[in-house]
């Protein structure tokens, strides 16, 4: 019994496999991208995880205002089986063969943040240096990078050599994505960070310290942040403790040095005084000399009058000496009196140091990480809901025609005495079978393709390595429940009906499903101007309910899903375009220093240059409660700032704004959720923190802006905001590679960025998009064709009867195809159009999920991409029928009509 | 030839796999135009493969099929197609009506695609069905759907009506009435008209007996006096 079930199975299987397929197909879709989206978050956060467990990422950063010393280091070093490293950085401008940058030193520290070597090695002498991968290409292995001249001492003196070697290229795990913060230094902005051995600094003390914690929860997890919130207690009391002793040994140094000075000072003082005595005395003395001298001076002879009196002014000159030392010396004990009072008042206002303990959420990288790996989560639901709603749907309508079929098989084995459950088993393992082949197959190419699909996204922003393969036995099981449940349920509800029904009655024919009149027909001066044959496809479009939704569901799916793909690349790619032929219509951004005024002069009278505007720009910090987004400040009091950088919205200009008003960019306030006429705090350094009223916000897509007055950028930076960059449009035809050299070489100039070197950069990294787009058509096309082979399939399965008799009565192929086709090319059109605004709505959502801080993606879709949906739409489905018609043609007029079904 | 109907030595072969059925075996047979022809034979004996033949439905192995001096046989595949759906009607067994379309739109879906077709409900009137020209076939009794069915076939004004067992899923008066009204069609409009049936008593009606054996014509007999169908009992 069991093997003749099994073998009608087989054999059900082999004579409809396309139907098998379709069942597998649309399972394998649903589970590929469900299981593929779901797996993406948690296999960038173990392949992050995993990168900042090898290259042990710190747990804990210890910052105090006074640094640390080694003792400080040692007080964690060993507790509670923590390790901790002192650890030196330093921002400076140095000069490299990509001409000067803003660095910032770290100094390696032994097992804590590993910088992973990508090429060449670490460093071995002290005044080597491993550089930042990013920009490897501006310090090649073998070059130098030379701290500049126009650092600040603090800078100068942190650095020991003057110059580095480079030896390698590193990634960082403190480095997780593109941003290497901002900094006083310079443009305001890090270029790239490098690495240098504990040896290449010359500082007293550390300063910072980084603590690896025994901490067994993963990166991310909420089970770190729970563990880490226990040690961060204990670090802080010990911290703490440091900080007070620190405090002491330095209050207690500096007042033991006063004392002595004092001390030194005040016995200065009392020689001083003596000298002075004696002073006083011999004074006493030389005008006794000088009286008995006048007295006597008539009985001198002339020789021995010349001789007293030369005995005379030389001890009045001595003696003047004598006063003048004095005075100087009191002068210098008043002043060694003053600099011991000041340091006395400076120990006076030392105050115990501030000190922090920063978790890995205040690393920028980490932060953004753990933000941005968060998107995919939210796509990951409609997406598969799709798909899902889709396979239930084919699943229905191919198991109740299957079920149909076999009504006759199903009456003959009850009427042999069969249970329902053996005739069910059939169809529940056909559509079982199905299911499963499909769970297995698109669990696999969907967990393993799509995450590293994202991942080559994601690697704009991130790239440290290559994704980690994660499996999720949970996922495994629940996507082998749904795929089973969704075909095994609706076998089941298929079957049911006629399981009910007595053996007699399923041997008998089925009553044909009646014809009905549909509701178009009663919209009569509509009806009357169809052909005949447009009515017939027209009523027979609405016979089957469910059919209609399978198919304006799934081809609406196909069309929504394409003009996502599109609209994804046309919201992203073309951002770069926008960004500098529309918003930044400058060619070279300069930042300069010095006698600003004359270097602007020299800039504009260079040869290939059109125009310069001078500006201030510095690096702030835009808050609400939660967030707090690093932003380019920018103002200028030229009234040709807006042909420089073009403030609008949509079509509508932005003015400048007023004093009090600020105008941002239009990332910065999706971001922060402000809109005009709110309110926005600006933050500068530690403290700074000032109000503006937003009076406007412009399209912008590259960073984060803020545009305040001249004055009021003083009121945000607390500094003159005097011109210290220059923004310069080059005229059409000149070489860029050249004029930017002669920018550098002009003296003042510390930096240069041209605009066209970071469009090429951006676009190729944004390349990557044409991968989703593929990744996208596939599935649309793969959905489509799913869809309309089923739904062809099972049309044409059920009315052999119908199309055999069209044919008998001579119908040609063409006509016959049409009759057949008209009303699937139909159904496709109706899903297309249904399916332009969904894909629209789709698109904006997934949009939305994928805002990253410092590239604001516009939500934009060109008609062109409506079109193509639109088209490639009609085209699977040409393509289907195409396909089906040969399968018409086969059909056998005599052997269809001989008998009843 | 004056003949309106020539099959010639006509041989049909089934291949199925490695089998090989011989389902007509050298039939030759010739039907003149306007005659009422019935074929009668056993079940199995080949009437429905000889009926597909001549209706351009399936071909032949070997042998030669003419209408009105053209060589179906020789036709393809297309040009079969233009042959049925300008030469011939056919009504089947089991109707096979569209069940989505009324009586009415079957009958105008053959009108449809014929250059000079009866208007569909003149085609129903002549069949006796005006009043139910709006139903679906659902909603028609048996006898009803074959008429419909005729009506359908006539409405192309063919030049041969071939019906393959037309009663055989009628009950006997309903079956009667069916014969009958195929009879009056042919009597009244001179059309040729071809039925099979496995019932020898039906053979008084018609104006030439064919008689089909194991895939050949076993005989031919010219009927003189034909009998009204009314007047047939069996
Ligand atoms: N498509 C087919 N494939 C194989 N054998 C067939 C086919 N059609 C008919 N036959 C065989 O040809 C013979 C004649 O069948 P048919 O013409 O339908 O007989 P009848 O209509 O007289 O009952 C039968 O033996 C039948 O099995
Ligand atoms: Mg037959």
């Amino acid at each position: 019994m069991v093997r003749a079930f099994f073998k009608t199975t087989v054999r059900e299987i082999k004579n409809s496999i396309g139907r098998f397929l379709a069942i597998l197909i649309i399972t394998a879709l649903g589970v590929g991208f469900f299981a593929g989206l779901r797996l993406t978050e948690p296999s960038m956060t173990a392949t992050t995880d995993k990168f900042l467990t090898e290259q042990n990422l710190f747990d804990f950063r210890l910052l105090s205002t006074l640094g640390f010393t080694e003792d400080d280091v040692k007080a964690f070093d060993g507790v509670d089986g923590m390790t901790a490293k002192g650890a030196y950085n330093v921002d400076f401008l140095g000069l490299s063969e990509g001409g000067e940058l803003v660095f910032k030193a770290h100094s390696i520290t032994d097992g804590i943040n590993i910088p992973r070597v990508v090429d060449g090695n670490l460093p071995s002498a002290d005044n080597e240096c491993v550089v930042d991968a990013n920009i490897s290409g501006a310090a090649p292995i073998g070059s130098v990078i030379k701290v500049a001249d126009s650092n600040t001492d603090n800078a100068k003196d942190t650095l020991k050599y003057t110059e580095y070697k480079v030896v390698g290229h590193v990634r960082s795990p403190y480095y997780i994505n593109f941003e290497r913060g901002s900094t006083s230094v310079g443009t305001g902005r890090i270029s790239g960070f490098i690495y240098l051995p504990e040896g290449g600094f010359n500082s007293e003390a550390y300063h910072e310290i980084f603590v690896d914690a025994p901490i067994n929860g993963k990166a991310f997890e909420n089970e770190y942040d729970e563990e880490a919130a226990v040690i961060s207690q204990k670090i802080e009391s010990i911290l703490n403790e440091r900080g007070q002793e620190r405090y002491d040994s330095i209050y207690n140094e500096a007042l033991s040095e006063i004392n002595s000075n004092q001390a030194e000072l005040d016995e200065a003082a009392a020689e001083l005084e003596a000298e002075k005595l004696k002073l006083e005395d011999s004074k006493a003395e030389y005008e006794n000399y000088k009286a008995l001298f006048e007295q006597y001076e008539s009985f001198l002879t002339e020789e021995q009058k010349a001789e007293y009196q030369k005995q005379l002014d030389d001890a009045a000159k001595l003696i003047a000496d004598g006063e003048k030392k004095i005075l100087d010396a009191e002068t210098a004990i008043a002043e060694g009196q003053a600099a011991i009072d000041e340091a006395r008042s400076e120990l006076d206002s030392l105050s115990v140091p501030s000190l922090y303990v920063l978790g890995r959420d205040t690393n920028v990288g980490y932060a953004c990480f753990e933000n941005d790996s968060g998107i995919v989560s939210a796509i990951s639901v409609v997406f598969p809901l799709l798909f899902m709603l889709v396979a239930i749907l084919v699943c229905m309508t191919t198991m109740a025609r299957m079920v149909d079929e076999n009504r006759v098989q199903i009456g003959v084995f009850k009427s042999l005495g069969y249970g329902n459950f053996t005739i069910q088993s059939k169809f529940l393992i056909y559509s079982g079978l199905a299911a499963c082949a499909g769970w297995l197959g698109g669990y696999m190419l969907g967990s393993y393709f799509v995450p590293r699909i994202i991942w080559n996204v994601y690697n704009i922003m991130y790239n440290f390595a290559e994704l980690e393969y994660v499996f999720d036995p949970l996922l495994f099981a629940l996507c082998f429940l749904a795929a089973i449940g969704c075909a095994c349920g609706t076998a089941y509800l298929a079957c049911r009906a006629e399981l009910r029904s007595v053996p007699a009655e399923l041997i008998r024919p089925k009553a044909p499903k009646t014809g009905k009149k549909i509701f178009l027909e009663r919209i009569g001066f509509l009806w009357k101007r169809f052909s005949f044959l447009h009515k017939v496809s027209a009523r027979n479009i609405f016979r089957y309910k469910n059919r209609l939704f399978m198919m304006i569901i799934g081809i609406g799916g196909c069309t929504a899903l394409l003009v996502t793909g599109f609209g994804i690349r046309d919201s992203i790619k073309n951002i770069v375009a926008f960004q500098f032929d529309e918003i930044m219509l400058y060619d070279y951004n300069v930042s300069i220093e010095g006698d600003t005024d004359s270097v602007y002069d020299n800039l504009i009278s260079l040869d290939g240059i059109e125009s310069g505007l001078g500006v201030y720009q510095t690096s702030v910090n835009l808050t609400n409660d939660q967030e707090r987004l690093d932003t380019y400040l920018l103002s200028s009091s030229d009234p040709r700032f807006t042909d420089f950088v073009d403030l609008h919205n949509g079509n509508e200009a932005i003015q400048y704004p007023e004093n009090g008003n600020a105008v941002i960019s239009a990332g910065a306030a999706e971001i922060l959720g402000i809109s005009v006429g709110d309110n926005i705090t600006v933050n500068f350094g530690e403290t700074r923190e000032t109000v503006f009223n937003v009076s406007g916000i412009f399209d912008n897509f590259f960073y984060n802006y803020i545009i305040l007055t001249e004055s009021d950028c003083e009121k945000a930076t607390g500094s003159a905001a005097s011109t210290n960059a220059v923004f310069l449009k080059a005229t059409q035809n000149e070489n860029s590679g050249d004029l930017a050299a002669r920018i550098s070489g002009i003296s003042g100039v510390t930096s240069v960025t041209s605009t066209s070197d970071l469009t090429d950069r951006v676009s190729s990294s944004l390349d990557s998009i044409e991968y989703i787009v593929v990744f996208v058509v596939i599935c649309a096309a793969a959905l489509a064709f799913v869809v309309l082979y089923n739904l062809s399939n099972i049309n044409i399965a059920e009315r052999v009867r119908e199309i055999a008799t069209i044919k008998v009565l001579g119908f040609y192929k063409k006509e016959v195809s049409d009759y057949i086709f008209r009303e699937i090319i139909a159904l496709t059109f109706i899903g297309a159009v249904v399916g332009l605004p969904l894909g629209k709505l789709l698109h904006s959502f997934v949009m939305q999920q994928i805002q990253v801080s410092s590239v604001h993606f516009e939500n934009r879709i060109s008609v062109w991409s409506f079109l193509i949906a639109f088209a490639m739409t009609v085209v699977f489905a040409f393509l289907i029928n195409i396909f089906m018609a040969r399968r018409l043609d086969k059909i056998d007029m005599s052997g269809s009509l001989k008998s009843v079904e | 030839m004056d003949q309106f109907v020539v099959f010639e030595d006509v041989t049909k072969i089934y291949k199925t796999g490695s089998v090989e059925i011989k389902a007509l075996c050298n039939t030759t047979f010739e039907i003149k135009k306007g005659e009422l022809c019935v074929i009668v034979g056993p079940s199995g004996a080949g009437k429905t493969t000889l009926l597909n033949i001549l209706g351009g439905m399936d071909t032949l192995t070997s042998g030669h099929v003419w209408l009105e001096n053209k060589e179906i046989s020789a036709y393809n595949k297309r040009q079969l197609t233009a042959y049925r759906r300008s030469e011939i009607g056919f009504v089947f067994q089991f109707y096979n009506l569209i069940q989505n379309l009324t009586a009415l739109e079957n009958v105008e879906l053959a009108a449809q695609i014929c250059k000079d077709p009866m208007p569909a409900s003149e085609a129903l009137a002549l069949v006796g069905l005006s009043d139910r020209s709006a139903n679906f076939p659902s909603q028609l009794s048996g006898g009803e759907q074959q008429r419909v069915a005729i009506a359908r076939a006539f409405a192309k004004r063919p030049k041969l009506l071939l019906c393959d067992e037309p009663t055989g899923a009628l009950d006997y008066a309903t079956g009667k009435a069916v014969l009958k009204l195929l009879q009056d069609m042919c009597r009244n409009t001179g059309m040729t008209v071809v039925i099979i049936t496995h019932n020898s008593a039906l053979t008084a009606m018609a104006d030439r007996v064919i008689r089909v054996k194991n895939g050949t014509v076993s005989s031919v007999a010219l009927n003189e006096n034909p009998v009204p169908v009314e007047d047939i009992e069996w």
